[in-house]
């Protein structure tokens, strides 16, 4: 076993939570900005983008683009966003790679199934649970904030099993907090499997949670709703400002930070796994300047791919982007993303479905595997996530907007011993 | 017992853990639980610590206590055989002190504060 050498970032971290605090303001602006201009500032075309985009149900695929429009779906996207700056705000939470992560995830995922109305339920699940625990409602935040991937459980009780309106409602609010309440234990347990090698950790645990509560409603024949959006959209709406917000990340890292490059250096040297906290350990200039690559990387990606430039995929950037400060870098996301598109050809499933264009983006949650285990173990972790993420997605039927989190923790569980055995073996230690 | 309380014995855990990969192989740890603040000492007195890794001790614990990753993330702490988990270590807990000298060998006093995590006190 060998102990990494540690330098200090070169920045101090105070100051870099205070920088990464408007940082984060600055993703609302511009994500505010980019919907309102698609909308062409008709605040008519953007209220009623947003009036679809809430009452629709949002079992997974739901692009808010198909649905709402690019304008709206982007409003909502930055309203989510403002809500979640708020949260960490009132429950005074240091800003690092992990909140990063967390209010990106946000950003990508109200493009297709987090909402400004389905998000609340989720949050009261959270907090109460801090309640319950006697434990400030800050240390559960991250729980909270990535816990809404279980949002489209609110959406689907309140408007796609019948239920007459205000009952409907309370029934959704209901539902939605006790999932929010139960993925705080249950996250922390299911560490534990994969220990930190898949970075969607909250999307394992939904789940599992998923799996119960539809197992439930197969129980007594209760159906979802049908429905699947996939927007086909070409790059030159998007792409341009996208690619414009990365290209300014890069540039605020350098200009932030002088001696960023130093720190970037080692910071492509980290393995990943969790907790990698980049904004702590390698400063945020650093920090910033990865997440630019990355959200290009990401990009150029979803070009390769022949990918649709819809609510998903913007949000799978999006994603990426914000673990990009908490584990993500090129050197380990690349291979399990490689191994993905690899077995999507080889596959049935082909690179055009949505579902593999998702499971490329998303497979780079196995980022650590490649970090400590190398590129071989990435994309062969990456290849097994593309086929269980096909299937996976039947067992919670949807319900959980992390169906690649599930499908990674199960790859990264799985996985992880067998790797840790050859490792052994290879040393002569078995 | 105080969640509080099994979080520091996992930051021991895996101070144990760096101090027998730095070689020693005779570690003494010893806790103190109090109502505000609990201490844990960690002494390895047949080693001593190179300057770099002193340094990379006392930069792992120059940021603040992160409660919102220590509560979600703190049980990977001291569970892998074959890497450190220092770093998360680092928002676990405040370094109260770290001697590292010729007869006295290393011993690193780490604490958390009550106040912070509002436990239960059962």
């Amino acid at each position: 076993m060998a102990t990494q050498q540690y330098e200090p970032p070169p920045s101090s971290f105070d100051d870099d939570t205070r920088r990464s605090r408007a940082a984060l303001v600055w993703l609302f602006i511009a994500l505010f900005a980019f919907g309102l201009a698609t909308t062409l500032y008709s605040h008519a075309d953007a209220l009623a983008g947003l009036g679809v985009i809430i009452i629709s149900p949002d079992i997974l695929i739901n692009d808010y683009v198909g649905i709402g429009g690019m304008g709206p779906a982007f409003l909502n996207s930055s309203m989510c966003v403002l809500v979640a700056i708020l949260l960490i705000r009132q429950a005074r939470t240091t800003v690092s790679g992990p909140v990063i992560a967390a209010i990106f995830t946000i950003a990508g995922f109200s493009l297709f199934g987090k909402n400004i109305a389905n998000i609340w339920p989720g949050l009261l699940g959270a907090w109460l649970y801090a309640h319950a625990s006697r434990r400030p409602f800050g240390e559960n935040i991250l729980v909270a904030l990535f816990g809404t991937a279980l949002a489209p459980l609110a959406s689907e009780v309140a408007f796609g099993l019948g239920i007459p309106a205000p009952l409907s409602i309370a029934v959704a609010f209901g539902a939605g907090a006790l999932a929010g309440f139960l993925l705080a234990p249950i996250a922390r347990h299911v560490l534990d499997f994969h220990q930190g090698y898949n970075l969607y950790n909250i999307g394992f645990a939904a789940g599992f949670i998923g799996t119960i509560i539809m197992s439930m409603l197969r129980a007594f024949g209760v159906p979802l709703s049908e429905g699947f959006h996939w927007a086909e959209c070409g790059p030159m709406q998007s792409l341009p400002y996208l690619a414009a917000l990365f290209v300014a990340m890069i540039i605020t890292g350098i200009v932030t930070e002088p001696r960023w490059f130093e720190a970037y250096r080692r910071l492509l040297e980290s393995p990943g796994r969790l907790v990698s906290d980049f904004v702590r350990y390698y400063g945020l200039g650093a920090t910033l300047v990865n997440m630019g690559i990355m959200g290009l990387l990401a990009s150029v990606i979803v070009l390769l791919i022949g990918g649709s430039w819809n609510g998903p995929v913007i949000g799978g950037i999006l994603t990426i982007t914000g673990f990009a400060a908490f584990g993500k870098h090129p050197r380990n996301a690349l291979p399990p993303m490689a191994g993905a598109a690899a077995m999507a050809i080889l596959s049935r499933y082909g690179l055009g479905s949505p579902a593999s264009q998702l499971a490329v983006l998303f497979a780079s949650t196995l980022a650590p595997l490649a970090g400590e285990y190398g590129p071989a173990a990435g994309l062969v972790a990456g290849a097994m996530h593309l086929v269980l993420v096909q299937v996976v997605g039947g067992l919670h039927g949807g319900l959980n907007l992390y169906n690649n989190g599930f499908a990674g923790g199960l790859t990264a569980g799985l996985l992880l011993p067998v790797l840790e055995w050859l490792r052994q073996w290879r040393r002569h230690e078995v | 017992m105080k969640s509080d309380a099994a979080q520091l014995m996992r930051v021991a855990e895996e101070v144990l853990k760096y101090l027998y990969v730095k070689g020693s192989r005779a570690v003494k740890v010893s806790y103190d639980f109090g109502d505000e603040r609990s201490f844990c000492a960690v002494a390895a007195k047949d080693i001593l610590l190179s300057a770099t890794d002193e340094s990379y001790l006392r930069r792992v614990f120059d940021g603040p206590v992160q409660p919102e990753v220590a509560n979600y993330y703190g049980t990977l702490v001291g569970r892998r055989r074959d890497e450190l988990q220092m770093e998360l270590v680092g928002t676990m807990a405040e370094l109260e002190d770290l001697q590292n000298e010729d007869g006295l060998g290393v011993v690193i006093v780490l604490s958390r504060r009550e106040q912070e995590f509002r436990s239960s006190r059962h």
